[in-house]
């Protein structure tokens, strides 16, 4: 008789407490895997919404500064920046190739204006994928007409300025 | 097409320059007759053209920040047409106004 009691006791509390831990354990992952895109998309929209084209380049920026993550805030800047990714993923196209674009665009649009930031990261991609300068060179003017007659010439004396190179020769 | 842009468009900033093929400083007085524009020779140990990966006859379009930004070949568009013409002025001047 008593060396039942104990036993039931025991199974009692252990069945008890493993209820509840397997409540508390499934509970929260779920409702935060669950809530943390929905509230990525209202709540915390504005937020998240400014770094979304940073966060396929730059997850560890910070999405109110600007600057790198800190780590007070990493777990949820973490996921929220992914959820983030997803959200806008349609719209920043050239977003993921604005490394330093999308980061400076974010830290100026720390009020989150989903749209613009993007904007802006789609300009700088273009801009950084164009900017690989011509070749230079160092060749001499042989046009005695020419303002240049007879002196060295290089591309790089024409930037501030539009120039179109004509490459050909007599036949 | 130089003095056009200079007159028509004064302040845009577009230069046309030329660029003799190595081995053909011969055809220099050909090439410089009743033109202004610099014509730069190139030479065999610059090779240019090489540097540039252009094509006889290309013209490279290149921005403010030494960016090439068009090429417009005038073997296949032949400037004699007033089309091409106004195409390749109108490619400067869009490099120009961005």
């Amino acid at each position: 008789m008593h060396p039942r009691r104990p036993l039931l006791l025991v199974t009692a509390a252990l069945v008890g407490c493993s209820g509840g831990r397997s409540d508390a354990t499934a509970g929260p992952p779920e409702t935060s895997s669950t809530s943390t895109p929905g509230s990525s998309s209202e709540s915390g929209a504005s937020a998240t919404g400014a770094t979304d084209p940073d966060a396929g380049t730059t997850t560890s920026v910070d999405p109110t500064t600007g600057a790198p993550d800190t780590g007070e805030t990493s777990s949820s800047g973490g996921t929220s920046s992914t959820g983030g990714t997803s959200t806008s993923g349609g719209t920043s196209t050239s977003g993921g190739t604005s490394t330093s674009g999308g980061t400076s665009s974010t830290g100026e649009t720390t009020s989150g204006e989903t749209s613009s930031t993007s904007t802006s990261g789609g300009e700088t991609g273009e801009t950084n994928g164009a900017a690989e300068l011509v070749p230079d060179f160092m060749l001499i003017d042989v046009n005695s007409n020419s303002a240049t007659y007879m002196q060295p010439v290089s591309p790089r004396d024409y930037l501030e300025r539009v120039s179109g190179w004509y490459y050909a020769h007599a036949t | 097409m130089q003095k056009e842009l200079d007159g028509g468009f004064p302040g845009l900033g577009v230069d046309l320059i030329g660029v003799n093929g190595a081995g053909h400083e011969l055809g220099v007085p050909q090439m410089i007759d009743g033109r202004v524009i610099p014509l730069l020779q190139d030479t065999v140990e610059v090779d240019a053209w090489s540097l540039w990966q252009v094509e006889y006859r290309d013209v490279i379009i290149v921005d403010r920040e030494n960016v090439p930004v068009g090429v417009f070949n005038l073997t296949a568009h032949d400037l004699a047409d007033m089309g091409e013409y106004e195409t390749l002025k109108g490619m400067l001047i869009d490099a120009a106004n961005k």
